[in-house]
């Protein structure tokens, strides 16, 4: 286990794919964490960041012959697996939809005039502010919400985004800038509905 | 720099991001002159806080232990799993060999079975056969066994090359063999110094005629197995083996047997 601690995550799928049982530890704490908190982030449910990173690893010890180095590093090989298990998780609850996808089909945006001058979330405590942006980017459609969660919160490049969405670099670029200004919107609404407790959700179910 | 501009650079001028010095500072500069701007740039490094601390409250949050210990538990089964067929492997080899044994009984069963069914035997076959089995017998044995009938007796045994001109000529035909002889020599691979019948049928009612073609397998049987074809078998030989060219046609099947000496 310790000679493993320098050795790269290409390396350690190498033998991975031989049996080797410690490297597969070391693989997994390297990298469950981002992968959990990734999910954690998409989906806002503990159960379902479980489950996917579960999913991820074992896809990772049955199918690592999908890895193709030529494509992107195995962090982003892997946040594309928990990805497509975040989504998949997400479609079977199709009963909860986001605020901001209904905003997005039948509302425009806040008149400039409503707008209240002032520190976006100077009025909120630590926590409820923290609190208030978790739920603001849960609110976000998936697609605006993945790139918030790689970039900012996980501090990818948009290059290394870009791989594990598997879209351009430039898309990553665009989304971003569109889901920052939703997420100030959110949280503008936020703070003129007063501070948000924890558990409360944007989502809702129309179910 | 103007508002188009600003919003560009906006983004990372809240995340202090901006790496060219004078893009920064014309930034920095619109947004004193911009309300707007300045209101937005305010927004977005409140959102950039928030985004941040948000990421370091989370930041050590992991999967509990169990989804290790259950992924470990999987990664053993899974190497178990990947590593059986190696082993099964090789003790499958002995498998394959008992197969093919089986196989080969099989086939031999097969055409012993097919050789009863052949009914129709030549009887001039037969008397080649039996003149050949007690061929070398007859020197020591000459002097204990009774006269032979005069007509058989005072019969020239014909040269060897010749009967076995005569014997391979009744391949696929059953007319006197001396009009085919020249053909059936250069069709067939017997050697030169072998004798032999000509071909048996195995299948009933079998029609060598409308083989089309096929390839001769060598093969060694009892003796005995003379019997099976309706064929005479000196029975102090039996234990001797005796070789025979099997027909298969192209369809895999065996068509019929000579015997060969």
């Amino acid at each position: 286990m310790r000679l493993h601690s320098t050795t790269t995550d290409e390396d350690l799928l190498r033998l991975v794919r031989t049996g080797d049982e410690s490297a597969f530890t070391t693989l997994y704490r390297r990298r469950q964490g981002a992968i959990y908190r990734f999910a954690l982030h998409m989906s806002g449910s503990q159960s379902i960041a479980e489950d996917v990173t579960q999913e991820v690893f074992i896809a990772l010890m049955r199918d690592s012959e999908r890895y193709d180095p030529a494509r992107g590093p195995l962090s982003a090989y892997l946040y594309g697996i928990a990805r497509n298990h975040v989504l998949r998780h997400l479609e079977r609850d199709r009963c909860l939809v986001s605020i901001a996808e209904q905003m997005e089909e039948g509302e425009a945006a806040v008149p400039e005039s409503l707008i209240i001058e002032g520190d976006l979330l100077g009025d909120l405590t630590r926590n409820e502010m923290i609190e208030a942006v978790r739920q603001s980017v849960l609110a976000l459609p998936a697609h605006y919400r993945e790139v918030v969660v790689l970039c900012d919160l996980h501090e990818m490049s948009y290059e290394e985004a870009a791989a594990a969405l598997d879209c351009a670099v430039g898309t990553v670029r665009s989304r971003l800038h569109r889901a920052r200004a939703l997420l100030v919107d959110k949280l503008r609404d936020v703070r003129e509905a007063g501070p948000v407790s924890n558990g409360k959700s944007l989502t809702r179910c129309i179910a | 720099m103007n508002c188009r501009e600003f919003e560009s650079v906006r983004g990372d001028l809240a995340r202090e991001s901006l790496t060219v010095a004078d893009v920064r500072e014309s930034a920095a500069r619109h947004a004193e002159s911009c309300k707007d701007c300045s209101r937005r740039l305010a927004d977005e490094r409140a959102l950039a806080a928030g985004l941040g601390a948000l990421s370091a409250t989370d930041a050590q949050l992991e999967a509990p232990a169990r989804i290790e210990a259950t992924l470990i538990e999987e990664f053993r089964k899974q190497s178990r799993v990947s590593y059986e067929p190696a082993v099964t492997a090789k003790r499958a080899l002995p498998f394959k060999i008992r197969w093919a044994a089986a196989a080969a009984a099989v086939a031999a069963i097969l055409l012993m079975v097919f050789a009863f069914s052949a009914s129709r035997v030549e009887q001039t076959v037969s008397d080649e056969i039996q003149a050949r089995d007690s061929k070398p017998e007859t020197t020591e044995k000459k002097e204990k066994e009774k006269p032979e009938p005069e007509n058989k007796r005072e019969q020239p045994a014909p040269p060897k090359k010749k009967r076995l001109i005569l014997l391979q000529a009744g391949l696929n035909s059953s007319k006197p063999a001396r009009k085919k002889a020249t053909r059936a020599v250069s069709s067939t691979d017997t050697r030169s110094d072998e004798i032999a019948t000509r071909f048996l049928p195995l299948t009933f009612g079998g029609n060598l005629d409308q083989i089309d073609g096929g390839q001769l397998v060598r093969v060694e049987m009892p003796r005995s197995a003379l019997v099976s074809f309706g064929l005479p078998m000196n029975i102090e030989r039996a234990n001797e083996r005796i070789k025979a060219d099997v027909l298969i046609g192209n369809d895999g099947v065996a068509h019929a047997i000579r015997f060969v000496r």
